[in-house]
């Protein structure tokens, strides 16, 4: 356990956790960006993401139509074929399918006030983080870069 | 995500026995998934997943294993534990959220399988409404928590 977590070599050691850490951030961009394909890969290449599930964050509607529905995304409409039909102005996330090129929505749902709720509790969660850290940083030895107890 | 006030009161409330540094720890630990994971997908504009790691058990092992050197050598290896612990107990809270298994954290046994699991108990815009309950209690806990000369930040 002394070479786990000794101070000899701790450089090195969280250098290899980082590097670690970093080839299973590549790997999951790789095999999750994979199966599950951002609307810009089906955009570029249609074809290759056949039957592929896809998750849609929230976007706003911008017309309504009787075989679904386009939202912008990107700055650029994305058309979604869905039974569902959320009026235009609306805000909706979705999980689709992609079929024949386009995405076929399997669930569709709408987020009222979706921009003051989301700005909320980032807000919050961003002062929070910032009070903790502030408190840490208050027991932190910065020439020695560790977090020091009195206890 | 659910709010970071919902989860520091997750890890803050049970974590109280531990012993302070520790305690500690187990707090930041139980914050560190966002933190990590809202500086890659925001900050370093990262995509296609690259996050996920952050919301996984062996992503977090080693977060927490570079965290756990930002203490002292004698408490190290249980910080490692409580930074690592407290991260996993994020995990489970955001696994109550339904988001049509989009979440970073239904994958959380990622590499191991790439299937996405949630239990799918509330939307997590739904935690706007909880956030003021949260912030009392939390500023509740640690007035007390002063009170009693047991703040675990000092």
């Amino acid at each position: 356990m002394k070479l786990l977590f000794g101070d000899r070599w701790s450089w090195a050691k969280v250098g290899a956790a980082l590097l670690a850490v970093t080839a299973l951030c590549w790997h999951a961009r790789g095999r999750l960006g994979a199966l599950h394909p951002p609307v810009s890969e089906i955009r570029m290449y249609p074809g290759r993401h056949e039957g592929r599930t896809v998750f849609l964050a929230p976007a706003r509607v911008v017309e309504s139509r009787p075989d679904g529905f386009v939202v912008e995304k990107d700055d650029l409409p994305l058309t979604i074929r869905s039974g569902e039909r959320p009026p235009a102005g609306g805000i909706v996330g979705l999980r689709g399918t992609v079929r024949g090129g386009e995405i076929v929505a399997d669930a569709v749902r709408e987020y009222p006030g979706y921009y003051w709720k989301r700005a909320a509790i980032y807000g919050v969660s961003g002062l929070l983080a910032l009070l903790v850290a502030w408190r840490l940083l208050r027991r932190t030895r910065l020439d020695r870069g560790i977090f020091e107890t009195r206890y | 995500m659910a709010d970071l006030v919902t989860h520091y009161l997750t890890a803050r409330i049970p974590a109280a026995r531990l012993s302070r540094p520790i305690q500690a720890a187990f707090v930041v630990g139980a914050l560190l998934p966002d933190v990590v994971g809202k500086f890659l997908d925001r900050a370093l504009q990262t995509s296609m997943r690259f996050d996920v790691p952050s919301h996984t058990v062996l992503g977090l092992a080693l977060y927490a294993y570079a965290a756990c050197f930002l203490f002292e050598e004698r408490v190290r290896r249980g910080a490692w534990l409580a930074l690592w612990l407290g991260g996993l107990l994020h995990v489970f809270v955001d696994l109550l959220k339904d988001t049509m298994g989009s979440a970073s954290s239904a994958f959380f046994l990622f590499p191991f399988t790439a299937r996405s699991f949630e239990l799918g108990l509330y939307e997590p815009l739904h935690a706007v409404w909880s956030v003021p309950v949260a912030v009392v209690f939390a500023a509740s806990w640690e007035w007390f928590a002063r009170r009693r000369g047991a703040d675990v930040w000092e």
